[in-house]
Order: C-alpha cells, then structure tokens, then sequence
C-alpha cells in the first residue's frame, strides 16, 4: 500500500535524482592535478617502438657520416699479429729504431730519441722513407755482442742485397753500445716480440763503421702467423658513433641526483692501405694489398653520476661525469680480394677503460610522475680513453675525444 | 549527460589511457550532476567541493573496473556516493541514534508541499538536513539502497536506519512546510 511516506519520497526523488548543480570554481584543476601525480601506466611499447625507430634512424644518420682524415704518421710498417701488444714501458726519453735506407747504401739503423708524449705510449714516430719489410728479410738470427774494444771493425757486414738467413751462420758483430739502457721490454708478448725483431731485423751498419749493439732477439722475426701490415700513411677514420640504453636511480632533495648504468655499444671504423699475409701452419698461404677497413665493435658498461640541470615538462638538462669499461667484442679486418673481400677477425683481449664528463638533453617520453620513467638522450661528451692495449684506433691515436651517446634511458 | 553512448564509450577508452582531454570531457559532462549528488550528501558548498574532487579522482583511478555494463551514469553516481559517505565516516559526522520517540514526535503535514517547490529548494533543504539524517534519507529515498544496505553500508543497525529516515523525513517536511 502507497503510504504518505511513499508518495514524499517519490515526489522528492524526481525532483534531485537527475538535478544538476552548479559546478565549484576550480574543480578540475585540483582534480587534474591530482591525477598528474598519480598517472597510469602508459602502454611501454608504443614509446619503446617510437624511441627505437627514432634511435635507428639517428645511428643510420651518423653510420652513414665519415669524418676527416686522421693522419697518423708511421714510420715503420706496422705489423698486427693475432695477440695484442702490451705496452712499453718507457723512461723519459725513448729510443726509436727505424729502418732508414740512404740512397744507395746499405739498409742502416739509425737511431732516433724522442721523448714520449705520454706515459706508457710508445713515441711517435717521424715520416723517413723506410724498406719495406717482408717475412723473407725478416731475421731471426741472434745477435752477439760485439768484444770490449770499440775500434774492432765488424767482421762481416750483411751486404744490402744480402739476405740475413737463420742458416747461413753468420753472425754480424757491432760494438758493445747499449742504446736500450733503461728500456723495459715486458716478455711475454709475441706481438711486441715480432715488432722488435721487425725494427732489428736488418743488422746493416753505418757505412761500414761498427752499428749500434742490437740485443738479443727474444722471438723470430719471420711472421708465421696471420697478420695484416700497414703501410706507413695516414688512415682514414670514420666517426665513432655510441647508442645505448640505460637505467637511472634519482635521489637527493627533488631527486636532482641520480646514479646511472646501463649498456652501450660503439662501432669504430678506419681505413688504410695495407697487406694482408694469412698463413696456415706457419705456411703463408695469402697475400692481399689494398686498402683495409678495420671495424671495431664494443660492447660497454657505464657508471655515470648525474646532476639534473633544467626540467621541463617534457625536455630536461643534465650533466654527469663517470667511468666506462668497454670490451672489444669484434674486429674485424676487410681486405679486397678481387671483386670480394677477405676478412680476418683477430681477437682483442682486454677492456678499454675510459672516463669522461659531460652535458646530456633529455626528452621524456612518459607522464609526468609515472614510474618508470622512459627518456630519450643525446649527451655529448668529452672522454679520455686510458691505454689499454686495444686493436689500433682513433681512440689510441687521439684517447681525449668528443663523442655523442644517444639512446634510452630508463628512470626510477 | 548529452554523450551518445558510442561517444561514451569512445571517450571512457581515452581516460583510461590517459587521455587529459578526453578526462576534461567527460568531467564537464558528469560534474554537475555529481556536484547535485556532492551537495546532497555534502551539505554545504566547501564540503561538496572537497566531494566533488574526491569523487572524481577516485573515478578516474577506478575507470579500468567498468565493465561497460549497464549505465555509467550510475556507476559513477555510487562511486560518488561512497565518496561522500567515507567522508561522512572520517569526518565523524553521522551521529546517528536510533531514538523512534523523537522520530515520531516529529510532525507530519497534510499535504505534499514538494510539488510547490524547485529542485533547487529541495536540493538546498536536504542540504540543511543533520549529516546522519541527509545520509540516510540521501541513500534510500534519492539512491534507493535498501535499509539493510543503509546498515552494512554505513555499520548501523536497520532499526537506527529506519529512524534517521523517519527523522529526516519529518524534518523536511516540517520545513517544506515553513516555506
């Protein structure tokens, strides 16, 4: 039965069940506000799938950039074997030898004193018109010292069309002159071995006056294993380029700090005229010459403190400084071979260890306030790459460089 | 609200992505509806404010629970509704008893002035209704819940929900009445 209470309560509902009010002034910027700082999670592929495009289309970009001509003056060949040298150690002032071949003389040794411009780094070396090396006048003969007396001429003296042959028994003798007093010479290294046995192989004199003491060869001098030479000349060397991805972890008052890793990968590329020599079972088997494209490929881990300079809403400014260890994971030698190519993949051992600082612009690509937070970088910077026996590149010739890293970077 | 339902729909799927443009659309299109609701249960035009906000923040947050079933007028209508009544919970607010002799002492005109009135007034006489009192006859007169939703909803026996109805009632009609 339809009571009084009924009908009250019928007449009151269909008055305000739909009634509208007026709506307070100010409402929805409080409300926007508040769902800024607590933002959904938005759909990670789309911006993974924006962010790797676009890192495609950059790294394409640069891939594609060659830079000038770094020159680099050699002297003698340079000869890489399989192994990696280690370095020399030097003293202040470093003895250079290299093959210099007067005109119409025999093959002499002349000795040059540089001082090195850098610890651990071997000197640079002056462009001298230098005799080509091959395996047949390497040498691998020892040789003896010469008696006390420095006025005792040389009792054989190779000719310069002479081939200093392992059975030939003859054993050139100069006067006792030590000019590697204070020069450390690590053992263990065949590469370095093959090199200074290379740089000693021909035992010429000075126009017939006793040489200077060559040591002991500590290795043969004939290569036997696969290498590639480079002819004395300036290599040409491409930009290197960096893309990564990486992860980040604020702290500090507004989180303005922030501890950073992550993963980066960098190709480095140089061109030269040289020879490749591949042998089988200490058997050459291959000679190629032309010119050589060595690429290198790292693969590398970063440590980064950041400082964050300007935020926007969307792009923000940062600056950071810190470390990376960086593992060759591929180089790789092309060598013209007719219409194809050869190509040789000699391992390099170690890590490159670098540090740097520098600047970073960010674009964010999540919501203010979401966790995480996806950013594109670009951060130029500069860095120096300490000596660390790596596969010949623009980073040892010029270790103080200016690069650009691009990539993702992920934040907490 | 003026949306086709396709529109809704369209609209509800860009919130949920967070889309701050579609959420500003679909806030013009409930808040004055749910500021009525606000008011109702509010009281006065701070309270309702502070509802209002709430209300819609915890929509948005709660967008991925509708289903799509049913009307998301009235989905929306009881998240705003629960708002209302946790604030009325922390606020303390609802000083309910179930006391019938007061109740009943209240008394009862002749005649339903309510067709005399305008949504406004009555809105505004609701309003000026004891929290508990706006709470109760708020909930089972305007949205319908059942007295023993009344008492789980708000931990309540139904005796003291049927009373603050009765008082409510008596209340308004007493100042409908006045006017």
């Amino acid at each position: 039965m339809t009571t009084d209470n009924d009908i009250f309560d019928l007449e009151i509902r269909s008055l305000v069940e739909n009634a509208e009010a007026e709506v307070p002034e100010g409402a929805w910027t409080a409300v926007s506000a508040a769902l800024g700082k607590t933002a959904k999670p938005f759909p990670l592929w789309r911006y993974v799938a924006v962010a790797a495009a676009a890192a495609a289309v950059v790294a394409g970009v640069f891939f594609g950039l060659r830079a000038p001509s770094v020159p680099v003056d050699s002297v003698a060949p340079t000869l890489v074997a399989a192994s990696v040298p280690e370095t020399v150690e030097t003293v202040a002032e470093e003895p250079v030898v290299a093959l210099v071949e007067p005109e119409g003389e025999a093959p002499v040794l002349a000795m040059m004193t540089e001082p090195a411009k850098r610890p651990g780094r071997p000197a640079p070396r002056k462009s001298v018109p230098t005799q080509e090396i091959s395996a047949e006048t390497a040498s691998d003969t020892a040789f003896e010292p010469m008696p006390e007396s420095p006025q005792t001429p040389a009792e054989t003296f190779p000719s310069e069309t002479s081939e200093v042959s392992p059975v030939s028994g003859e054993t050139p003798h100069f006067e006792i002159v030590d000019p590697f007093k204070g020069l450390v010479v690590t053992e263990s290294t065949p590469w370095r071995h093959s090199l200074l046995s290379v740089d000693f192989s021909s035992n010429s004199s000075y126009g017939g006056k006793p040489g200077p003491f060559i040591p002991p060869m500590r290795a043969p001098g004939r290569p036997t294993s696969t290498m590639v030479r480079e002819a004395p000349g300036d290599s040409e060397y491409a930009l290197p380029v960096t893309a990564g991805i990486g992860i980040r972890f604020s702290f500090g008052p507004s989180k303005r700090f922030g501890i950073g890793t992550g993963i980066e990968y960098t190709r480095l590329s140089r061109k030269f005229e040289g020879q490749y020599l591949e042998f089988t079972d200490g058997v050459q088997t291959r000679e190629l010459d032309g010119e050589i494209t060595n690429t290198q490929q790292y693969i590398g881990v970063p440590l980064n403190f950041y400082v964050d300079v300007l935020r926007g809403e969307r792009f923000g400014t940062y600056v950071f400084a810190g470390a990376t260890a960086e593992k060759c994971v591929d180089n790789r030698f092309r060598i013209p071979d007719g219409n194809d190519y050869a190509y040789w993949h000699p391992k390099a051992d170690g890590l490159q260890l670098s540090a740097g600082a520098g600047l970073g612009v960010q674009y964010r690509l999540s919501p203010s306030q979401s966790k995480p937070q996806w950013m594109l970088f670009a951060q130029p910077d500069v860095r120096y790459f300490f000596d660390c026996d790596q596969p010949k590149s623009i980073r040892t010739q010029q270790p103080l460089q200016v690069s650009l890293t691009l990539g993702i970077r992920l934040g907490f | 609200m003026q949306h086709s339902d396709e529109n809704l729909h369209l609209l509800i799927r860009k919130c949920k992505r967070g889309d701050r443009k579609a959420e500003k659309a679909l806030f013009d299109a409930l808040a004055p509806m749910m500021s009525a609701v606000c008011l109702r249960y509010g009281g006065d035009r701070e309270t309702a404010k502070d509802l209002l906000q709430e209300g819609f923040i915890t929509l948005f947050s709660k967008l991925d629970t509708f289903s799509g079933e049913g009307s998301f007028e009235g989905w929306a209508r009881k998240i705003f509704v629960n708002t209302a009544l946790m604030y009325l919970r922390k606020t303390d607010a609802l000083k309910l008893s179930d006391d019938l002799e007061e109740a009943r002492s209240l008394s009862s005109p002749d005649e339903s002035p309510v067709q005399k009135m305008g949504k406004d007034d009555i809105l505004r006489l609701i309003s000026g209704l004891p929290p508990g009192f706006r709470t109760v006859f708020n909930m089972y007169v305007v949205e319908g819940y059942s007295h023993k939703e009344i008492a789980e909803s708000l931990g309540i026996s139904e005796a003291t929900s049927r009373s603050q109805l009765l008082r409510a009632r008596s209340m308004l009609k007493d100042k409908l009445s006045e006017l």
